[in-house]
């Protein structure tokens, strides 16, 4: 069976190669949600700039740590903005992390940008940067997942509303996730199945043998949790990967961390649940057209 | 200033009178996205508790501050598992305040019961407060409208699935569980317009008459924060009050501060554009 251990990555953005490689080591034998954490390290806004610029790329990049002065005196902020607004990602951690005590400049980036937290280089401990790295990778985790289902969600709805079925819109959405996904890290690979048939699968569940051998583990020895409010509804999880059944829609994820159960639960309601029922009510306009 | 304008609402746990006031007059003059900070102070777990178990008080709480040790060495942390498992509330933003940070026992809190942040006592000063209570609020606000058009898309389309007419399923919503309004500070009121007729509407805005006011307002208001000739899209805001027009859907809040615009489009696509094409959808089923 072909897999990978989920990861998080870390984005250390630094001119000064000193606090990039104590962030590495601080960070190193970390784990979170029983996951570990890659540090990738950036020497420049510029060098940031190009490592993103594939645009999917910073949505797999859990918290970014940048320091303020690098080629220029805002640098720092400047990349924050080209993040948030250019990448139009809102799901990474951003924190501002600078050797700097003033106090206008704390108050400008905490004012002007959006940040999730200013931090001063003096006071940093490694618990410290433990706990900020735990409380981002947490807020991250939920942020990522909720994005997901809405675009799901939404994606179902316009194409019904369009005449497109749901299997087509599921597979094209597993087309798209496959093209942006590394097959590896976090969410590294889907599966869906409606009415027994294989609508499609990416990244790490692209073979067909791949997810049969990750279906048959789930279904053999998985951990099972039933919703409390959807009747057929269940969650299967084992290792890195989860599956979620509904009536005849099954879907699996692969690259999973060891996150909640509420996490998944909210996943199982907000996203394969009212998308079985989209598809429900898809299959009455059908009988009625 | 209207009574309608939006404020955010901090909640400050501490056994020591001195925190609790140091607290609220830091926070007194903050501003965020043009709303003022309203605090709310709370000198035990037991009266925190007894706060946020009352008609719904926590909903509106964004950012809580809570000490540690107050009746027992751990209270702070009971009320973060309460305010998580038992309120089942995970948008508001808890900060914990410490003596000791990122020891050892809470770092597995951390994980626990998704708390937000720390403060250390030992070097909270003024600008500490300030910059965390803000960041706070700005991580609320982004997943504020997220989590709502999820509980929204989820909620209606279940009931549609069950049959529900839109008008009932909207209305269901409303009086569920899913959407505790109160009738002060953040998002207040709304209003759902289809084909020019209201179909439901609450908080401030429950009144018919006050919606067509606003109604009319906002149709005279120059300040259109965005516009997409697609479905004929419409996003202006003036004064707390915030109208979306796809189609033939208005959709209107109330009690809505100035949001950076990546919020309003988000709640476009996530929650308008899907609800209005659910509405052609559930209309095509009908007849």
């Amino acid at each position: 069976m072909k897999s990978s251990k989920p990861y998080f990555e870390v984005l250390v953005v630094d001119d000064e190669p000193d606090v990039i490689d104590v962030t590495k080591v601080a960070l190193k034998n970390t784990s979170i949600y029983g996951s570990d954490i890659r540090v990738i390290p950036c020497r420049s806004k510029q060098s940031t700039l190009e490592l993103l610029s594939e645009k999917v790329k910073s949505f797999t990049i859990a918290i970014g740590l940048i320091d303020i002065r690098m080629e220029g005196e805002m640098s720092g902020l400047e990349l924050c903005n080209y993040i948030r607004y250019a990448l139009n990602n809102r799901a990474i951690n951003l924190y501002i992390r600078t050797g700097s005590e003033d106090a206008g400049l704390e108050e400008e980036a905490i004012k002007n940008y959006e940040i999730d937290g200013y931090l001063s280089l003096s006071q940093m401990t490694r618990d410290k940067l433990f706990s900020i790295i735990a409380c981002g990778i947490k807020n991250y985790c939920s942020k990522l997942l909720n994005k997901t289902s809405l675009e799901i969600v939404r994606l179902v709805i316009n194409s019904i509303n369009a005449n497109i079925s749901v299997k087509q819109a599921l597979s094209f959405y597993i087309q798209h996730f496959d093209s942006v996904h590394k097959s590896e890290g976090l969410m590294s690979g889907t599966a869906v199945f409606l009415d027994g048939e294989c609508i499609g699968g990416a990244g790490t569940l692209k073979s067909p043998d791949n997810i049969k051998s990750v279906q048959q583990s789930l279904e053999n020895s998985a951990e099972i949790t039933h919703s409390d409010t959807i009747p057929d509804a269940a969650i299967m999880r084992k290792d890195e990967n989860v599956m979620f059944k509904v009536g005849s829609l099954t879907w699996i994820e692969s690259g999973i961390p060891d996150v909640p159960e509420l996490l998944l639960k909210q996943v199982l309601e907000c996203r394969v649940v009212p998308v079985y029922q989209l598809y429900n009510l898809s299959k009455k306009l059908r009988r009625k057209q | 200033m209207s009574s309608n304008d939006p404020y955010f609402e901090v909640l400050v746990v501490d056994d020591e009178p001195d925190m609790l006031q140091i607290s609220k007059m830091v926070l007194k003059n903050l501003k965020i996205y043009g709303a003022k900070i309203k605090v709310i102070c709370c000198n035990s777990k037991q009266e925190a508790i007894d706060f946020l178990s009352t008609e719904n008080n926590n909903v509106n709480i964004c950012v809580a501050l809570i000490d540690v040790v107050m009746e027992t060495e751990n209270s702070g942390l009971e009320l973060c598992d309460y305010i998580r498992n038992d309120l089942k509330d995970h948008d508001m933003n808890l900060i914990i305040r410490t003596g000791q940070p990122g020891s050892s026992v809470e770092n597995t809190v951390v994980q626990q019961y998704e708390i937000d942040g720390y403060l250390n006592k030992a070097e909270l000063n003024k600008n500490k407060l300030f910059s965390t209570v803000h960041c706070c609020i700005k991580n609320y606000m982004s997943k504020l409208t997220p989590s709502f058009s999820q509980t929204f898309n989820t909620y209606v389309i279940a009931a549609v699935d069950q049959g529900l007419s839109i008008n009932e399923a909207v209305d269901s919503f409303m009086k569920g569980p899913g959407f505790p309004y109160r009738p002060q500070g953040l998002m207040s009121g709304m209003a759902i317009c289809l084909d020019g007729k209201c179909i439901n509407s609450s908080g401030t805005l429950a009144s018919e008459q006050e919606v067509q006011t606003i109604i009319k307002k906002l149709e005279d208001s120059t300040n259109i924060i965005f516009s997409e000739p697609v479905g004929n899209t419409i996003i202006t805001q003036q004064d707390g009050n915030l109208s979306y027009k796809f189609k033939n859907l208005l959709w209107i809040e109330q009690g809505v501060p100035e949001m950076p615009l990546a919020d309003y489009k988000s709640m476009l696509v996530n929650c308008i554009q899907p609800f209005a094409r659910l509405c052609e959808i559930e209309n095509k089923l009908r007849w």
